[in-house]
Order: C-alpha cells, then sequence, then structure tokens
C-alpha cells in the first residue's frame, strides 16, 4: 500500500515537473482548457441566477379559482379544505365576496357607483399557492390550474403570471442548448488534451521504449500520461472557475445597480462550491479519460514486430 | 524405456534456456533477416552470435527479447513458447532478461543511479531495498562513485557499463547483449566481455552477438555464426 502510494504520488511530482519543463506550452493548452470550461461553466452560473431570478417571483405564484355565484362562503370554506389538502398546494387563502367588495372599492375609485348596488354580484374566490417545485415546473403548473379548474364549484382558475411561465419554457431550453454547447467544448478539451498526450509521447518515445523492454508494463507507462492529462484538466478547471468568478464580479455591480432602479434587491451569485467541484472534477475526468485513450491508441506503435 | 525417455525430457526442459526449431523471420518491407535457424542454449552456458554486420545477429536477438515476432518456427525462451505468449504478459517475460545494447540506451535525464533502479521500479520493488541492490549492482561494474552523475558525463566505457549495471539489477537468468562493445577500444572492451564472463561464472546465462572474433578466441566458449540470415556454424572453442 505505501509503496503504492509513494509510487503515485512520485508519478504525480513527476508529470507537475514535465508541466513546468514546458511552461508556455503548457500554460498554452491550459489557457485553450479553461476558456473552453469557463464557457459552459459561466453559462450555467447565469442561467442559475436566472432561475433564482425568476423563484423570486414563483414564491408569490397563486391560482385564482373563481368559484361558481350560487357556492356559500361556508362550502367554499370545505372546498378550501380539501384543496389544502392537495400535495401540490402550499396554502390554500379565502376571499369572501364581502372582502373583495371592499377591496374593490378602496381600490378603484368606483366606490359610490359600488355603494348602489343592492346585492354582492361578487363571487367567493380562492386562492391557491402551489408548492416551490411545482410553480418551477411550466408543465406541472399547467397540469394543477388544469385540474383545480375542473372542480365543479370553480367557474374559472387563473394563473397569473403567464409570463413566467413562458420564460421558464425558455429556460428550459436555454438549458438544454447549454448542455449541448458544454458537451461540444468538452470534447474539445479532450481533444486538446489528447494532443498535448500525443505530443509527449512523441517526445518521450525513447524513454517509453527502454522502459518497455526492461519489463515495464503498459500501466507504467500510461501512469505518468493520465497524471499529465489529468492534471491538465484539473489546472484548466481551475482557471476557468477564476475568469468565471472575474466576469461574475466584474458585471456584478451595474447588475445590482440596475435592479435596485427596478425596485427588486437582486444580487449576482457566482457559481455555487458544488458547482464549481462539478466544473473542476469534469475537467480533471476529461483530462484523465482523454489520456486513457491517446495513451491506448500510441502504444500500440511499441508491440513486438510479426 | 518409457521411463528413460520421459526423464530424459524433463532433464532436457530444465536445461534449456533458449531453444529455436526452424525460425526464419521476414520483415515487413520483404528483407529476409533470419533462414530456418535451429540452436539450442542451455543454462548457465556462455554463447557468441557471429557473423559480419547485416548477418541477422540483431534480428535473432530481438527474437530472444520479444521486441519482434518470428515469421515461422518457433522460439522457446525459459520454457515459454513466445509466439503464444500473451501481449500483457510481455513485460514479465523481459523482466528475467537482462539487456544491454550497443548505443547503451541510457536515459539522459536521469541519473546514473536511477537509471540503474528503473527495472526495480518498474516491477515495483521495495523501496527499502531498492538502494542496497543498485549500489550492488554498480559496485559489480565499478561505479559506486559516480551513482548520482547524469549519463552524459561518463565516458562511452563507463555509459556502456551502466547499462550492464541496469541489465543485472534485477539479477535476471539470461543475459543478452548485442555489440555491446561496438564503440570501445580493444582495453574496454576486454573488461566489458570480462563482467560477462564473471556473470555467466556466477551462474547467468549469457548470450552476446559481436563481430570480433578475438573475444571468442579469448574466452573460449561456444560460438554460432550467421552469414546472410542462415547458421553456417555452431563451434565449440571451449572443449
Amino acid at each position: 500500500m505505501l509503496v503504492w502510494l509513494t509510487r503515485h504520488l512520485q508519478t504525480l511530482v513527476g508529470a507537475l515537473g514535465d508541466l513546468s519543463r514546458s511552461p508556455f506550452s503548457s500554460i498554452l493548452s491550459i489557457s485553450v482548457i479553461a476558456i473552453a470550461l469557463a464557457l459552459p461553466g459561466g453559462l450555467f452560473a447565469a442561467l442559475e441566477n436566472i432561475n433564482k431570478f425568476t423563484s423570486e417571483f414563483e414564491h408569490g405564484a397563486k391560482i385564482s379559482l373563481f368559484l361558481a355565484p350560487q357556492v356559500s362562503v361556508k362550502q367554499a370554506t370545505e372546498l378550501q379544505q380539501s384543496i389544502q389538502q392537495h400535495a401540490s398546494i402550499k396554502l390554500v387563502e379565502l376571499i369572501t365576496p364581502d372582502q373583495a367588495m371592499e377591496e374593490f372599492k378602496s381600490r378603484s375609485g368606483l366606490q359610490n357607483a359600488l355603494n348602489s348596488l343592492t346585492s354582492n354580484p361578487l363571487p367567493v374566490v380562492l386562492l391557491a399557492y402551489p408548492k416551490d417545485e411545482i410553480a418551477r415546473s411550466a408543465e406541472k403548473l399547467a397540469r394543477l390550474i388544469d385540474e383545480l379548474g375542473k372542480l365543479k364549484q370553480v367557474e374559472l382558475s387563473q394563473f397569473d403570471l403567464e409570463w413566467i411561465k413562458r420564460l421558464t419554457a425558455l429556460l428550459e431550453l436555454v438549458t438544454r442548448a447549454v448542455w449541448i454547447i458544454a458537451f461540444i467544448l468538452g470534447l474539445g478539451v479532450f481533444l486538446v488534451i489528447g494532443n498535448t498526450i500525443r505530443l509527449a509521447i512523441t517526445n518521450r518515445q525513447e524513454e517509453i521504449r527502454i522502459i518497455k523492454l526492461i519489463g515495464g508494463t503498459d500501466a507504467f507507462v500510461r501512469r505518468s500520461f493520465l497524471y499529465s492529462g489529468m492534471l491538465q484538466g484539473l489546472l484548466g478547471g481551475l482557471l476557468a472557475l477564476l475568469i468565471i468568478f472575474l466576469l461574475f464580479s466584474f458585471i456584478s455591480a451595474p447588475t445590482s445597480s440596475l435592479s435596485s432602479m427596478y425596485g427588486i434587491a437582486f444580487s449576482l451569485d457566482p457559481l455555487h462550491f458544488l458547482p464549481s467541484l462539478l466544473l473542476v472534477s469534469s475537467g480533471a475526468l476529461i483530462g484523465w479519460l482523454s489520456a486513457r485513450v491517446t495513451v491506448g491508441v500510441y502504444l500500440r506503435q511499441f508491440e513486438p514486430g510479426k | 524405456m518409457l521411463e528413460t525417455s520421459l526423464r530424459l525430457c524433463s532433464i532436457k526442459k530444465t536445461k534449456m534456456l533458449i531453444e529455436f526449431s526452424n525460425v526464419s523471420k521476414r520483415y515487413p518491407e520483404g528483407h529476409e533477416a533470419l533462414r530456418d535457424i535451429s540452436f539450442v542454449i542451455e543454462k548457465g552456458e556462455m554463447v557468441f552470435l557471429a557473423g559480419h554486420s547485416g548477418a541477422g545477429k540483431s534480428t535473432l536477438l530481438r527474437l530472444v527479447t520479444l521486441i519482434e515476432h518470428a515469421t515461422r518456427g518457433q522460439v522457446i525462451v525459459n520454457g515459454q513458447n513466445l509466439g503464444r505468449l500473451k501481449r500483457r504478459k510481455i513485460p514479465y517475460f523481459r523482466r528475467q532478461i537482462g539487456m544491454v545494447f550497443q548505443d547503451h540506451k541510457l536515459l539522459h535525464n536521469l541519473s546514473v543511479f536511477d537509471n540503474v533502479a528503473l527495472p526495480l521500479i518498474v516491477s515495483g520493488f521495495h523501496p527499502r531495498d531498492l538502494r542496497r541492490r543498485v549500489h550492488a549492482a554498480l559496485d559489480k561494474v565499478g561505479l559506486l562513485n559516480r551513482d548520482r552523475a547524469k549519463p552524459i558525463t561518463l565516458s562511452g566505457g563507463e555509459q556502456q557499463r551502466v547499462g550492464i549495471a541496469r541489465a543485472v539489477v534485477n539479477r535476471p537468468s539470461l543475459l543478452v547483449a548485442d555489440e555491446p562493445t561496438g564503440n570501445l577500444d580493444a582495453g574496454l572492451s576486454d573488461e566489458i566481455f570480462d563482467l560477462f564472463h564473471d556473470f555467466n561464472y556466477h551462474g547467468v546465462t549469457v548470450l552476446v552477438a559481436t563481430h570480433d572474433l578475438r573475444h571468442i578466441e579469448r574466452l573460449g566458449k561456444r560460438s554460432l555464426t550467421l552469414s546472410d540470415g542462415r547458421m553456417v556454424l555452431q563451434a565449440n572453442t571451449a572443449a
């Protein structure tokens, strides 16, 4: 175990040494990797922020259920309690016709006209607040609105934030587009690392040949290249993280001042710990995989000739 | 009768280290380097491989060390049929053989010590015993005081001795050398061949390719002579 560990540590240090021996090309390829990782990483961070922004609206997302005129307040209270039991509902509020009339009078400025009415024509209204995870999904929300609208006491169910629904749908699309970009750029990182590994193999051909002659296994030869690929991916990931943080801090102040002009308290969040970790580790993973594939292909030339 | 032949068979098996049976080697570009070669080298023997350059000496050694596969015929080394050896077993096979090359094949970015330690490192030798083994090997070739030097700072003869130390550090049962003194003057050549002779005296089977007939006569060992890829002479000057 100790032997195994020291050997791996030696290889890691050796790989670091190899990178530092040709600093210019190392920095160049690590920068390319960083840019390729920073783009999808930054886009994901931006999406996270937009999601956070819209979710602040979603907290207030409510479905208004206008009940049929013949439904009494008592019946409406029973309905309120039964809807309250629904798994997707966080809270149901009841607005009696009288309350609604009062609010209407105070807000609309038609007080005198309304006073002349002999009876209250307004129905009972239930305000149903869906749970957050429902509010975030346009599809689930639509199903809930539809379901509540089908209740026989309900004459009309209405969702106030139609535009949120559309935005959520749009974000869904953008998220998928970002995944595609991430995949393509990930492939780019794979190829960039593969190319540096290929060059390293060419440069160290004689060394590989000698190691194989004195009984070094493929695994032994492979190890230093795997570390080198992993290290490049890891350093590229860390640099990408730095780029994202710099970009975000650059646009953070104008974003806050803009949103404050609209009366919204909104601040940009850079990538959180977990997504950051994910970014860096996927860089390392891509580097490792790329080195594994490249070395696998190029080691064949050192096999005995037929 | 049957019993005796079985016993003979098993003795034969344990005594043989290298056996070539009707071996031919044709390179992909069409050059026929070896034609119908058959011979046996027993454990503990020291055998010279003679012949002018281009006669096929190197190719023969490349077949023994499995750098190349034979095109036809059968090569058995240390009881293993090399034609049937699986790809991933090749490194473990090579660890039983010490190889010495004309151009030394040292790694110039490593120190003398690290060069000699390399076979032990690749075979996962415990670091605790590594230093002792490397120093023993360097001591044997008389370079113990140069262990920190870079190979490039050593003379040709010294570099070749580092190569020999690397070949024997793993205590292989077979030592194979391809023109080990090709670039050395007579005095240094003698030293190198005396080293091989000494290893052979201590039980290592040695197979050396050389075009220098002087050593063959001087040390009085068996020699196989190749010409144009054919075995033309199997002489035993030791007798």
